[in-house]
């Protein structure tokens, strides 16, 4: 045994001497598997706002201070990705902390995005308790029937988000013929004190679920939410390609008794309930000279009308008049809390157009992707407008300069942010 | 003595398509059809085909059987497999198997193609030498279901290098997936193949997203589908086959000529280079439809990776499309290995590290 043993390692270590020799080498400690695997990234993220004096949001936000025409922030981000295995079972962990310096002074902030113990006692079946996120729907910018995620930044999608406290399970089956995968997703989702508060009415126990058909070459899921924290909803998703470079998908979601709160340029508060129908459909095209474009429309029946912006946009006109004239606020700090401040959230209207271009590794320089990100309000034809260089040449550090440009008319909901550009230089090193 | 020892050579040279040519006369070939005719098209499903049209290694048909298990409920692969092992037959050709039906003709040692047209000309291409040279390299590239690890190494003209370390899974004809364990930025990030369908997981990130074959995931000369690559004969045919004598320094080698089967497959057309002895590749150049070169892949080191696994360790690859830059993918931990086939799905995808042993 031991004469075996020791044949073994001879082989093993003449195999690895054999590789050093070569102009190439692969050390095989580089692919042992280790139980405890610790990683993440550092990140250092300095802004530049270029202010809009005369915007709704800037009356609304700095209405009782003088920050100039340009505001600094700098912010320092950790996340750390712990996991831990041990044969069927994995405990994994992602904690994410900010620090902020920016005209308010220092803030920090240490969110656990995720943190859930995994049990997978066969390929066909998993259960995962804890917190976690479930990333449903195909779009790129906006998923409508991710029922049971946080919303996407649309201008940085790929934005690690937090999670919410779940258990769930994934039952995958394999077959032969036009259906080849079918899956099912349970989902059970607690809210109660302390547990998933923030996602809708308290002291209730959600049930969600996702099916999931691969029919020929279309990827397929149906999705619905009920339990009572938000209101019973549908979902149902594609993406197929449709040749090898051009790839379409699209999301459809149907909300029973949706509840939206709103305000007329008086301040007066209106509930309006129904069934609201949002949808999406979108391409991913990637030419021969390997620019790839992602065009999608975004129809969002939970959004605010043309109408209701403009009537929102002239009560904070009302209340920053009645500001500057007597020193009261109190009509201000309403619009900012108006309808849970989602006036002020991304995207709050009903009809966008995303489009982003991304062209790899122009002139033969390795490692470089600049972009343009653009998105486009089809109610009040404001615009923003993002170009964006990306280089990932050295290792484990990534370098982005972003810059978005704000465009449109007056009461328009880009024309009326805080300011009217931004740049951003991102370092991250990844561990 | 010049003469004597140009007479071996010949002879050795061309004792493998002897061989070959004896191999054909011992083949017998089962077609899947729905009609007894050999202008008819192939039946798109194996086990489901009323008739099996079965043809000598000279191209004549011999023999039409009908099919016993075509309405059988399960199991149908498997006994129809062995149907047709029991009748002699070395090569089955359908459209479309089950895994059921492949795995019971694996284990008779049956050769099978999955060609879509007439049946007639089907059997023409089987039987053409090229395409047994090209199932046989494939088989001694790698096994059909696999585990391996690559390292990927771009190298930029000023000699910097860029690695990147992968464990790779792959079941069948269609089924791949890669896992990036290294470098940091990129661990966790997987890959997924069925067919002609690919997807990307970025963990932490989103769900899966589709790809395309001609993307590069990491960048560099490698894409997606040289990464996820599957079997040369899943994706291609041989059109042409030269076995080049009369150039001393080509003798060693055949030239095989292939052409995509469809046209969502990465390259349209492959000049390959094969070693007549261990029937592996040593060159690939990959072109377009025109003949534009858009790459080429060298085959290095062969080394014995157990388990009779006797392959190239290194490939190495160049582009005129990228002057001066250089890829490279060395292979270890290359083993036999079965998986089921729910590990080589979308929702499956993040769950990939589970596999490594």
């Amino acid at each position: 045994m031991k004469l075996w043993a020791a044949i073994g390692t001879l082989l093993a270590l003449s195999y690895g001497m054999a590789l050093a020799n070569e102009e190439y080498s692969f050390d095989l400690s580089e692919i042992e598997e280790k139980p405890l695997h610790i990683g993440g990234y550092l990140e250092f993220r300095p802004v530049l706002f270029g202010l809009d004096k005369g915007s709704a949001l800037h009356k609304l936000k700095l209405y009782d201070r003088d920050e100039g025409n340009i505001l600094e922030e700098y912010n320092f981000t950790s996340l750390l990705d712990g996991s831990y295995k041990k044969g069927t079972t994995e405990f994994r962990a992602i904690v994410n902390t900010d620090l902020k310096n920016s005209y308010l002074g220092w803030s920090e902030e240490t969110t656990l995005y995720e943190g859930y113990m995994s049990l997978r006692p066969s390929s066909a079946f998993n259960l995962d308790i804890g917190k976690k996120t479930l990333k449903w729907g195909k779009g790129y910018a906006w998923n409508p029937v991710a029922f049971l995620d946080r919303p996407k930044d649309p201008e940085d999608t790929e934005l690690a988000r937090e999670g919410f406290v779940v258990v769930s399970s994934d039952y995958i089956q394999s077959f032969d013929g036009p259906l080849k995968t079918f899956s099912f997703t349970p989902v059970l989702m607690p809210v109660y004190d302390h547990i998933n508060e923030d996602f809708g009415k308290n002291n209730r126990l959600n049930f969600a679920g996702k099916t999931y058909f691969l029919l020929y070459d279309t990827d397929i899921d149906f999705i619905y939410l009920t339990g009572g924290s938000k209101t019973t909803r549908y979902g149902a998703d594609f993406s197929m390609n449709i040749t090898s470079n051009l790839e379409i998908h699209g999301e459809l979601a149907l909300i029973n008794d949706y509840k939206r709160r709103f305000i007329n340029s008086d301040g007066t508060v209106f509930n309006k309930e129904y069934d609201a129908t949002s949808y999406l459909f979108g391409l991913r095209y990637l030419t021969k000279s390997e620019t790839t474009y992602i065009l999608e429309y975004f129809h969002d029946a939970t959004g605010f009308a043309e109408s209701e912006m403009t009537d929102y946009f002239s009560f904070i006109d009302k209340g920053y008049d009645t500001y500057l004239t007597s020193g009261d606020d109190s009509l201000l700090k309403e619009a900012s809390n108006v309808a849970g401040g989602s006036y002020n959230g991304r995207n709050p209207m009903r009809d966008y157009l995303y489009l982003r271009a991304s062209q790899k590794e122009p002139f033969n320089i390795l490692y470089l992707t600049p972009s343009l990100t653009g998105i486009f309000n089809i109610n009040d034809k404001s615009v923003s407008i993002g170009p964006e260089l990306l280089y990932t040449g050295l290792k484990n550090l990534d370098l982005r300069l972003k810059t978005t440009f704000l465009f449109g008319d007056s009461y328009t909901e880009f024309a009326e942010k805080q300011n009217d550009y931004r740049i951003e230089l991102r370092v991250r090193y990844y561990f | 003595m010049k003469k004597t020892l140009f007479s071996i050579l010949v002879v050795l040279s061309i004792a493998p398509v002897i061989a070959c040519g004896a191999q054909k006369d011992a083949a017998k070939i089962a077609v899947a059809s729905n009609s007894k005719d050999a202008a008819s098209s192939i039946s798109n499903k194996a086990e489901k085909c009323l008739y099996y049209l079965i043809f000598n290694g000279t191209d004549e048909l011999i023999e039409v059987v009908s099919n016993p298990y075509k309405d059988v409920q399960s199991e149908a692969g498997s006994q129809t497999a062995d149907f047709l092992a029991n009748k002699g037959v070395t090569v089955v050709v359908a459209e479309t198997f089950s895994e059921k039906m492949i795995e019971a003709m694996r284990s008779n040692s049956t050769d099978y193609f999955q060609l879509q047209g007439v049946v007639h000309d089907a059997v023409k291409m089987v039987l053409s030498p090229g395409n047994q040279i090209l199932v046989k390299l494939d088989r001694n590239l790698n096994p059909e279901s696999y585990e391996s690890y690559r390292k990927l190494i771009n190298i930029e003209p000023n000699g910097r290098k860029r690695e990147y370390v992968l464990f790779t899974v792959k079941k069948g004809g269609d089924k791949v997936a890669a896992l990036f364990l290294s470098p940091a930025s990129e661990k966790g990030r997987s890959s997924l193949r069925l067919d002609e369908n690919m997807w990307l997981y970025i963990p932490n990130v989103g769900k899966p997203i589709r790809i395309t074959s001609l993307q590069s995931v990491v960048g560099g000369v490698f894409n997606n589908s040289d990464i996820l690559r599957l079997d040369y004969a899943a994706e291609y045919f041989v059109e042409k086959m030269e076995d080049p004598n009369d150039k001393e320094e080509l003798s060693d080698r055949y030239i095989l000529h292939l052409k995509a089967k469809t046209k969502t497959v990465a390259y349209d057309k492959l000049k390959m280079w094969v070693d007549k002895d261990k029937v592996l590749p040593t060159k690939i150049e990959c072109l377009t439809e025109a003949s534009m070169l858009i790459k080429t892949i060298y085959f290095k080191e062969t080394k014995d990776f157990g388990d009779k696994i006797v392959r190239p360790s290194i490939i190495e690859t160049d582009s005129p499309l990228y002057k001066g830059y250089k890829s490279v993918m060395i292979f270890a931990k290359l083993k036999k290995r079965t998986f089921k086939d729910e590990v080589f799905t979308l929702t499956f995808m993040p769950n990939l590290e589970s596999l490594r042993q």
